[in-house]
């Protein structure tokens, strides 16, 4: 048989299918609006979860962790004063941050030092984390700063401190006021120094909010004696969060010559716990998709059978007229095909608004709902759709294959018509 | 033109031998056919008659395959159709048995041309030839300019011109036709059995009538009465005729 003929042939089952579909226009209408909606629920719940993921995944590491972490090998878990990146021997700091930055995937990069020791106000002291940051740096990678409650920042030069607003209220002290840092410093010394209260943040992390002092970077260095090239970690903000792993890579290779131990490593690595919740989401994802498709493989059957025990006659009379059972499932798969195909039309008529919508303008439901801590990022109830082609096209593959699927015991039953006792009426 | 009796063997065109249908079990069996031998020729036009539940439809079913005997077998070409697997047989439906039913039996969602070349498109016929084909009949036996109607538009006469075309285009070596005067008037009837005789006569195509109608039995050249499941007469006649004995009640 020529190609050419085939494809004829194939538009003339696609006919009878269209016809006998409009043979029975309501019960055909309800079914192909059922898949529809079906189609429709796959695309929108499954772009809500994809965005609720995403925002999960985003809020966990953009609230403090950054997605990208470049450290010294030896810093972790111990992490040691002298466990540095930079420094003497090693590669400086601003020319880490620029070969970083120069990487297109690369949002922002901010470097960081960590220390430990105690925060004494006039009336008390109170153990805490310090953390010495470039506020303005920060910003390009991080979220924890917009929660600045009162005051601001740390400006440059002023030795000042940015408090949690829980271990402020320990200390019983506010903005303008007075405190001594103290803390075991890189070289063994006991470093201490005085320190005005620029504001009190609030991240919504309650340790973090009950322990950490947030100190210009080149500050925490004096009081550490670490070097002003040398801090203990950089963190990236990528363009996708996804890409942390890929782009890793790429820093790991670009950033090999610089003569520095360093170690590049993306959130997916360090934050683990935000890789199985993505799987959990892709699990729930394809739970709906089953489920919702299930359905309707039950409706598009249904009304597939109906369609054979009506048709009967015609079955017989097709295999009298030398139908082979090959041909007749054709036809009848022929039929759910032109029903799946119809039903992603206008799945996708009714879906494509709502979802454009929702990416465009997500809906808050913050003040419904209000914030939730989340593994250590602070989550917002945004009801949003994180747009990705592969769920409208999955949606669609799924559907007209659940269609086709769900038609072949029909088309079975078609071609089992007993076609004498059928022509007979019986 | 081509001619019926082309790749076919010298083997009779139907074949059956001691050829048995059964429905039910035990007590509340029923033979519709009984023992029936017969042998028809390629070429023959034979109207098999007897009165309603004689067997004739079940006969013509066991010939085209539709059922399965109880016991004997049934021949088309020299094959054993009850040996047959579901696509064997579909395929020699296919290339060599043309089917007219009683009741027409159109598809109600192909047009009066499509219908008529359903069976030409199962075979892979070319588009273009096989419309050409469709609209010389057409023209032929008065459809003409109806072929774009759906049956459900069509009178009974025009649905069954439509399923004699169906059955006869491509020229099959063998057309089992089911009562297909029984509800026409009698120009309709004289029109559709010349196309048919003309058939038979030009492309030697085999033709099977279950018929009550004398006009049919008139032409026919055979003549075999089926009385519960038996053959009662196999006779031979000359076109035209109308043996007496077809006409009289069973048993006399």
């Amino acid at each position: 048989m020529s190609r050419r003929r085939a494809m004829g042939d194939r538009g003339f089952w696609l006919r009878i299918g269209w016809r006998n579909l409009g043979r029975h226009r309501r019960r055909s209408v309800i079914t192909a609006l059922a898949l529809a909606w079906g189609f429709a629920a796959v695309v929108l719940f499954n772009g809500i979860l994809e965005g609720m993921g995403s925002d999960f995944i985003r809020s966990g590491t953009d609230l403090m962790a950054g997605q990208i972490r470049i450290q010294n090998p030896d810093y972790e878990p111990e992490q040691e004063l002298w466990d540095v990146v930079g420094g003497e021997g090693g590669v400086q700091v601003s020319e880490l941050l620029a070969q970083v930055r120069s990487d297109s995937d690369v949002i922002g990069a901010a470097p960081r030092v960590y220390g430990a020791g105690i925060i004494a106000s006039d009336s008390t002291s109170r153990g805490g984390v310090f953390m010495g940051i470039l506020p303005g740096e920060e910003a390009g990678v991080t979220h924890f700063l917009e929660g600045v409650v009162d005051g601001s920042p740390p400006a440059e030069g002023a030795y000042e401190v940015l408090l949690g607003q829980e271990l402020a209220r320990q200390l019983r002290i506010g903005v303008g006021e007075e405190v001594v840092l103290v803390a075991p410093a890189a070289d063994g010394s006991l470093g201490n120094e005085l320190f005005t209260v620029s504001g009190i943040v609030r991240t919504g992390i309650p340790e973090v909010d009950a322990a950490q002092a947030f100190l210009r970077l080149d500050d925490l260095q004096f009081l550490l004696a670490l070097g002003p090239q040398e801090v203990h970690e950089v963190v990236l903000a990528v363009n996708d969060p996804w890409a942390a792993p890929e782009v890793s890579r790429r820093l790991v290779a670009s950033l090999s010559g610089s003569g520095s131990q360093i170690q590049v490593t993306p959130w997916t690595e360090f934050r683990p716990e935000l890789v199985e919740f993505a799987g959990l989401i892709s699990g729930m994802n394809w739970v709906i998709l089953v489920v919702i498709f299930l359905m309707a493989a039950f409706g598009v059957a249904n009304t597939m059978l109906m369609g054979t025990f009506e048709r009967r006659r015609e079955f017989a009379v097709v295999k009298a007229l030398g139908m082979g059972p090959g041909r007749i499932v054709t036809m009848v798969v022929g039929e759910a095909l032109v029903l799946g195909l119809l039903s992603v039309v206008a799945g996708a008529l009714i879906s494509l608004p709502l979802v454009l919508w929702l990416i465009h303008y997500p809906l808050d439901l913050t003040p419904i709902a209000g914030e939730q801590m989340f593994m250590d990022g602070l989550f917002r109830f945004v009801l949003r759709v994180e747009h990705s082609w592969d769920i409208p096209i999955r949606a669609a593959v799924g559907l007209v294959l659940t269609a086709t699927a769900a038609s072949v015991y029909p088309a079975l039953r078609a071609v089992r018509v007993p076609a004498a006792e059928a022509l007979a009426g019986r | 033109m081509t001619d019926a009796t082309q790749g076919t063997t010298s083997a009779p065109a139907v074949e059956t031998r001691e050829l048995w249908k059964t429905f039910g079990e035990g007590e509340t069996a029923v033979h519709a056919v009984q023992n029936v031998t017969v042998a028809i020729q390629p070429g023959e036009f034979v109207a098999l008659c007897g009165p309603s539940g004689s067997g004739k439809t079940t006969l013509v079913n066991l010939i085209g395959g539709l059922t399965n005997p109880t016991r004997g077998t049934a021949k088309v070409d020299g094959r054993d159709v009850g040996a047959m697997s579901e696509r064997e047989r579909a395929q020699l439906r296919l290339e060599r048995i043309g089917f007219v039913f009683q009741a027409y039996n159109l598809l109600p969602v192909l047009t009066a041309l499509e219908n008529a070349e359903f069976p030409l498109m199962l075979r892979g016929v070319e588009r273009e030839e096989r419309r050409k084909e469709v609209m010389e009949l057409f023209e032929h036996i008065g459809l003409g300019g109806l072929q774009d109607r759906r049956p459900g538009a069509l009178s009974g006469g025009q649905q069954q011109r439509v399923a004699v075309a169906r059955a006869v285009l491509g020229a099959p070596a063998l057309v089992l036709a089911d009562e297909p005067t029984a509800n026409l008037d009698t120009a309709a009837s004289d029109a559709l059995l010349e196309v048919m005789e003309l058939l038979n006569e030009e492309r030697k195509v085999t033709f099977i009538f279950c018929t009550h109608d004398p006009r049919v039995m008139r032409r026919a050249r055979r003549i075999i009465r089926l009385v519960d499941g038996h053959v009662e007469r196999d006779e031979e006649k000359a076109s035209g005729d109308l043996p007496g004995w077809v006409l009289e009640p069973v048993g006399t």
